[in-house]
């Protein structure tokens, strides 16, 4: 779900930035839509809400969601704080990971098929069952690993044949050719797997935290549902979709600072 | 037993959305009356007196057509009376607390166990005896009823908990490794299977020293029991006659109760029942019936949650419960 939202927010910061008076009417045009949901879906929950007159402890009504985090915004961003540490660091683990794996598989085609099998088992454990055995970050390092790793290595064999020869033919050694071609050609595809595992990182150690942590927003989801307090629950999602979202900007600007050169990206 | 989750509120929202409906359009039959009972938890020997109740017929006998449902950590019981989706729900008297203060209208009408089945689990050999034994030793936990209270006994008890070394973790395997000396824990079945796995246990339950809730507290809602009275009378009456029952025909209980939880472990579900009779059955029950209970042990309840289990303001604690729906004990 995030990664959706995420990436369509991404498609929008695509537009590429005019100068001027151009440049507001630009970025109205690109935030407008999105902006104009936004409110119309609150609207309409809200509505609901009072009309319908659902109970706050089944669905509370975003006023009531947003007055409780005003209420309690000091604890809320200390537990959003004490998660995004565990993601952005179970997002470099995984990344780092993930690089490693790709160089070895790059390397060795038997390497590949001896352990690609173990990179599709550990994505497909349910992270849930196995969150006592996890610290917090490694929840999110695992969550991340498999998307990089995957994209990665399609990009470092996405060089075609002739910029290889090229290469020979000028006398560049496999060490220039690795630095100078697979790495430009693995970092746009390296990215695509970044945009999707900002997302999971966040996830991945929410689940953690719910089974054992002292803080941080899976603490603070198990401790509302014991209270049967459905509006810090909805409080503590809003949260950490936010800090999600701003994650996943982060990622997105990485990728421009590092994606310099004309057609790098991969879908704009 | 309870295990809040995530998905909680989400599953039951949209469960009681839907049953909401059903359940009102259904009204209420002349012949049998339609009911459901929603579990705490999934379905075990934790609901032996509920399933005898329907198998031996003494639900029926009161013309009642009860349908037993089991929770889940997806399945909130309060949430899903308080909205109408199902008609009895059962849970711990702390819980229909905290739904009370999120605005559910519920009231309890029977506690069946009398004894709050949470506290804390070691193995014997380690030497906690008593709640000063944890001073210097390492106790697991996780937020939560037993934890909640677990530290109001440890205050209680006047354990000073700059000595304990309380970390946040779960799972039995920390405790049979050795990684943790104790452990918060439900204790009518966890010590069971830490037993099944060859290690002797010891258990403290706070309600040994003074410090209680109910379990399988019976409630449904408020404007459900005024305007259906007898129904909730006829209701208890016969859950009163089927916990009797199985506890008195304990392999019976667990014969039927295995026909319906298939992945359930016979062994382990034998002795869960007979180590709840200590839970159900106590001096108060014997006086005034199985099921039985007192306002003042809810009205403590509130006392323990208000200091130790994150509950923000004190409810109107009188609408919680009502004892006119009990049994006359001859």
């Amino acid at each position: 779900m995030t990664e959706a939202t995420g990436e369509a927010a991404g498609e929008t910061l695509a537009v590429p930035p005019g100068k001027g008076p151009g440049r507001l009417r630009t970025l109205l045009s690109a935030y407008a839509p999105a902006i104009l949901v936004f409110l119309t879906v609150g609207f309409a929950w809200e509505a609901a809400v009072a009309f319908f007159r659902i109970p706050k402890f089944l669905l509370p009504a975003p006023s009531v969601v947003i007055q409780r985090i005003i209420a309690d915004a000091e604890p809320l961003a200390q537990n959003v704080f004490v998660t995004m540490q565990a993601a952005v660091a179970g997002l470099i683990l995984g990344t780092i990971i993930a690089l490693a794996f790709a160089l070895i598989f790059l390397m060795s085609r038997i390497l590949e098929r001896a352990l690609f099998p173990w990179a599709i088992i550990v994505q497909t454990v349910p992270i849930l069952a196995i969150a006592p055995l996890l610290t917090i970050w490694l929840g999110s390092a695992i969550i991340t690993i498999f998307p990089i790793l995957v994209n990665t290595v399609r990009g470092l064999r996405s060089v075609n044949r002739q910029v290889f020869e090229l290469m020979r033919v000028i006398g560049a050694s496999p060490g220039q050719t690795f630095r100078e071609v697979r790495v430009f050609a693995a970092m746009p595809y390296t990215f695509a797997g970044l945009r999707i595992s900002a997302g999971g990182a966040v996830i991945g150690a929410i689940v953690a935290e719910f089974t054992g942590a002292n803080l941080g927003i899976g603490t603070v989801i198990v401790n509302a549902g014991y209270r049967q307090d459905a509006t810090m629950l909805f409080s503590a999602i809003f949260c950490s979709c936010v800090a999600t979202i701003a994650l996943f900007y982060v990622v997105v600007a990485l990728e421009r600072l590092c994606l310099f050169w004309p057609d790098a990206r991969l879908e704009s | 037993m309870m295990k809040p989750n995530v998905r909680n509120f989400v599953r039951s929202a949209a469960a009681a959305a839907l049953a909401g409906v059903v359940a009102l359009s259904a009204g209420h039959a002349s012949a049998a009356d339609k009911v459901s009972l929603r579990l705490a938890w999934l379905l075990n020997v934790q609901g032996a007196g509920y399933v005898m109740a329907k198998e031996k017929g003494f639900y029926a006998d009161a013309g009642l057509d009860v349908d037993i449902l089991p929770g889940g950590p997806n399945i909130n019981s309060t949430a899903l009376v308080a909205t109408g989706a199902n008609t009895f729900g059962t849970n711990d008297s702390g819980q229909v607390i905290f739904g009370k203060a999120e605005g559910m209208d519920l009231v309890i009408v029977a506690a069946c166990f009398q004894k709050y089945p949470g506290g804390v689990l070691s193995l014997e050999k380690t030497g906690i005896k008593t709640p000063k034994d944890l001073e210097g030793k390492t106790l697991a936990y996780n937020e939560g009823g037993p934890w909640a209270f677990t530290q109001a006994m440890l205050a209680k008890e006047g354990v000073d908990m700059s000595k304990v070394k309380a970390v946040v973790a779960m799972g039995n395997e920390i405790l049979m490794n050795g990684n943790v000396d104790a452990k918060t824990a439900f204790i009518v079945n966890e010590p069971i299977s830490v037993e099944l796995a060859g290690f002797k246990t010891a258990t403290l339950a706070p309600a040994d020293y003074g410090v209680n809730a109910y379990a399988e507290a019976i409630f449904t809602a408020k404007d459900f029991a005024e305007k259906n009275p007898d129904v909730v009378k006829r209701f208890v009456a016969a859950t009163v006659k089927g916990w009797d029952y199985a506890l008195a025909h304990q392999d019976e209980a667990v014969a039927a109760v295995l026909k319906l939880g298939e992945q359930l472990d016979p062994e382990q579900q034998k002795r869960q029942l007979a180590l709840q009779k200590d839970f159900i059955v106590s001096p108060f029950t014997e006086k005034n019936g199985t099921c039985a209970f007192s306002g003042d042990t809810i009205k403590e309840t509130q006392e323990v949650l208000l200091k130790y289990g994150g509950l923000k303001a004190p409810i109107a604690i009188d609408e919680v419960y009502s004892t006119a729906f009990l049994p006359k004990k001859d």
